[in-house]
C-alpha cells in the first residue's frame, strides 16, 4: 500500500488525534463525504418541509399554520402566508435543493467518499482544498439561512432570480434588498467551493488512479464524477463571475444586467446600457449542465 | 414479487399512455391561423416520444418478468457482441430522434415567429409593467407617441409615458387595459416592459412571448373566432405575479370599429 501510494505520489498524513481535526477540520476524503451528505441531508429536509408549506398553503390557503409567524411575522401574519412569502419559501426551497443537495449529495458527498476507493488512491489530490471546499459550502449555506432571518425575508425572484428583478434591488419588492444580497453572495461562495471540489475531482482522477487502473477501466461512477468535474469547472467558473457581477449591480451602481429607462416602485432606475439576457445566458451557462 | 412487479410497470405505462390517447387533459381551443401548424408539431412530437415511452417501459417489463424466473438451467443470451454495440445503437435512435424533431419543430417555430407581419397589420403597443398588462392603439392619426419612461406615472393613468404636451402624434393614442382585436385581421404587437421580466401567454393564440425590459419584441397573430380569451403573466415578476392578467377580446370588425370610436371619444 505504502509503495502504491509513494509511487502514485498521494499525499500521506498522520492520522489525526484531536476531535477537531478528526470530525470537524478533517483532511479525511471519508469524513469529508460525510460532512457533505450531512449538509445535502440538513438542506433537503429544510427544502422539502419548505415545500409542505407551500403544498398546505396551496390545499388551506386560510387556514394558519402553527409556528409559521415565529419564523416570519411580515410574512406569515397569524400564520397565514402571503403570496410574496409564498415565493420566498419557493425562490429558498428551489436553491436549497438545486445547489445544496443535488450538486452537494451525488457528487460532493458520495464522490468524496468513494472516488479514492474506486480508483485505488489513498486520499484526494489535495486534503487542505478538499476540506476548504467543504467548509466554503457550509459558509454558502450559512449566508442562504441568514435570508430567512433579515427583515424584509428572504428573496421572491425564484432560484434562476432573473434579472432585473434580482438586480435592482428593494424597488421590485419584498425580499430583493438584503434578502437577494445574501442569495448573490451564498451563490458566489458556492461557487468557489465547488470549483476547488471539481479541480480536486479532476487532479484525483488523473493523477492518483493506481497501478492498473487506466481511464478505460474505470468504474462508471467514476467517470461520472470526472465528467461532472469537468463540466462543473467550466459552469461554476461562469456563475461565479455572474454571481460577482449580480452583486455590483446591486451594491455599486453598475448596470451590467440593467438596462435603460426601466420604472420601479414608480422611481425611474439610476441604470442605463445593461443586458437582461446576459445574465440568463450566463445564467444557464451553469445551469443548463447543473439540471 | 418480481412478476407483480412487472405487470405493475406495464399497467402504469397503459394507463399514463391511455391519458394521452384519449385527450383526457389536452389544449385548449385553438383560435389563431398559426395554432394548426403549431399544434400539429406538438402532436407529432407526442406521438413520437410516446411509441418510445411505450416501448421502453413494455420491453422493461418483459425483461423484468423474464428475469423473476428463477430457473438456474435458463440459459443467460447475451446480446450479440456484448453491451457497447447495443448502447451505441441507443444513443444514434434517440440521438436521430432529438435532431429530427429539432429541426422539424424549429421549422415550423420560424415559419410562425421569423416570418414578417402582414402589411396592412393592425399595429397595437403592449406595455407590461408589475402587475398589470396595458394596450396602446394609434388613435385617428394612425400615429403612435413617442415613449419617455420619465414620464410614466400609473397614479394619473400615463402607463406608457407618453408627453400629449408635447408630441401631437401622443394626443389621441387610446390605452386601455383589454387587448380588443377584429377576428380575422392580422394583428401586430410590441411588447415593452416598464420594469421586470414578464410573458405574454395566449394559450387559445399559442402564442408564449416574453416581454425583455430594454428589448421591443414583435408578435403577430390572426385570430379566427370572436370571444373572450385569457392572458397571463407566465414569467415570475414579483408578488403579484399569480394575479398578473388580462384578457383578448376577439369582435367582429364592425364591433371593433364601434369599440375603438367609443374608445377615442373619451
Amino acid at each position: 500500500m505504502h509503495e502504491t501510494s509513494a509511487a502514485h505520489g498521494a499525499h500521506q498524513h498522520a492520522a489525526p488525534t484531536s476531535f477537531i481535526r478528526k470530525h470537524v477540520f478533517s483532511l479525511d476524503h471519508k469524513v469529508i463525504g460525510k460532512q457533505y451528505y450531512g449538509l445535502a441531508l440538513l438542506a433537503v429536509f429544510i427544502g422539502m418541509g419548505l415545500s409542505w408549506l407551500m403544498r398546505i398553503h396551496l390545499g388551506w390557503p386560510a387556514w394558519p399554520i402553527p409556528l409559521l409567524d415565529k419564523l416570519s411575522a411580515v410574512g406569515a401574519p397569524q400564520g397565514v402566508m402571503t403570496p410574496e412569502y409564498y415565493l420566498s419559501l419557493m425562490t429558498m426551497h428551489g436553491t436549497l435543493m438545486v445547489f445544496f443537495v443535488l450538486t452537494n449529495a451525488p457528487f460532493a458527498a458520495f464522490g468524496n467518499y468513494f472516488l479514492p476507493i474506486q480508483i485505488g488512491a489513498e486520499d484526494m489530490a489535495f486534503p487542505r482544498f478538499n476540506m476548504m471546499s467543504f467548509w466554503t459550502t457550509f459558509v454558502a449555506f450559512l449566508f442562504m439561512m441568514a435570508a430567512f432571518f433579515v427583515s424584509d425575508g428572504p428573496p421572491i425572484s425564484g432560484w434562476t432570480a432573473y434579472a432585473p428583478l434580482s438586480a435592482v434591488g428593494g424597488d421590485a419588492g419584498p425580499g430583493l434588498a438584503m434578502g437577494q444580497n445574501l442569495w448573490a453572495i451564498s451563490i458566489a461562495i458556492f461557487c468557489i467551493g465547488s470549483l476547488l471540489g471539481a479541480l480536486n475531482f479532476i487532479a484525483t482522477t488523473l493523477d492518483l488512479r493506481t497501478k492498473g487502473m487506466s481511464l478505460a477501466r474505470m468504474p462508471y461512477s467514476s467517470w461520472a464524477w470526472f465528467v461532472t468535474s469537468v463540466i462543473a469547472l467550466l459552469a461554476f467558473a461562469v456563475l461565479l463571475p455572474a454571481c460577482i457581477l449580480l452583486i455590483l449591480d446591486r451594491t455599486a451602481g453598475t448596470s451590467f444586467f440593467i438596462p435603460a429607462g426601466l420604472v420601479l416602485s414608480d422611481k425611474l432606475q439610476p441604470h442605463s446600457g445593461g443586458s437582461v439576457l446576459l445574465w440568463q445566458h450566463l445564467f444557464w451557462f451553469f445551469g443548463h449542465p447543473e439540471v | 414479487m418480481g412478476k407483480l412487479f412487472a405487470v405493475a410497470v406495464i399497467v402504469i405505462t397503459l394507463i399514463s399512455v391511455s391519458f394521452f390517447v384519449m385527450h383526457t387533459w389536452w389544449m385548449p381551443v385553438d383560435i389563431s391561423t398559426t395554432g394548426p401548424a403549431i399544434d400539429h408539431q406538438l402532436e407529432e412530437t407526442m406521438t413520437g416520444s410516446g411509441l418510445l415511452f411505450l416501448a421502453g417501459q413494455l420491453v422493461l417489463g418483459l425483461f423484468v418478468w423474464q428475469a423473476s424466473n428463477k430457473n438456474p438451467a435458463r440459459k443467460i443470451k447475451i446480446f450479440p457482441g456484448g453491451a457497447n454495440p447495443l448502447v451505441a445503437a441507443a444513443i444514434i435512435l434517440v440521438g436521430i430522434e432529438i435532431l429530427t424533431l429539432t429541426f422539424v419543430g424549429s421549422k415550423v417555430w420560424g415559419a410562425v415567429n421569423l416570418a414578417p407581419a402582414a402589411a396592412d397589420s393592425l399595429h397595437i403597443d403592449v406595455q407590461a409593467e408589475q402587475f398589470a398588462f396595458y394596450f396602446r392603439y394609434a388613435g385617428p392619426d394612425g400615429q403612435f407617441g413617442g415613449l419617455h419612461p420619465d414620464k410614466i406615472d400609473d397614479g394619473s393613468g400615463n402607463y406608457f409615458g407618453l408627453d400629449p404636451a408635447n408630441d401631437v402624434a401622443a394626443r389621441d393614442d387610446v390605452v386601455v387595459g383589454s387587448l380588443v382585436v377584429p377576428v380575422n385581421h392580422p394583428i401586430l404587437l410590441t411588447l415593452h416592459s416598464k420594469d421586470v421580466g414578464h410573458s405574454f401567454y395566449v394559450p387559445v393564440l399559442r402564442i408564449q412571448q416574453d416581454f425583455v425590459p430594454g428589448i421591443e419584441i414583435p408578435v403577430h397573430f390572426t385570430a379566427t373566432q370572436t370571444g373572450k380569451f385569457e392572458i397571463v403573466c407566465t414569467q415570475l415578476c414579483g408578488l403579484g405575479h399569480y394575479n398578473m392578467k388580462a384578457y383578448l377580446q376577439v369582435m367582429t370588425e364592425s364591433d371593433y370599429e364601434q369599440w375603438l370610436k367609443s374608445q377615442e371619444g373619451q
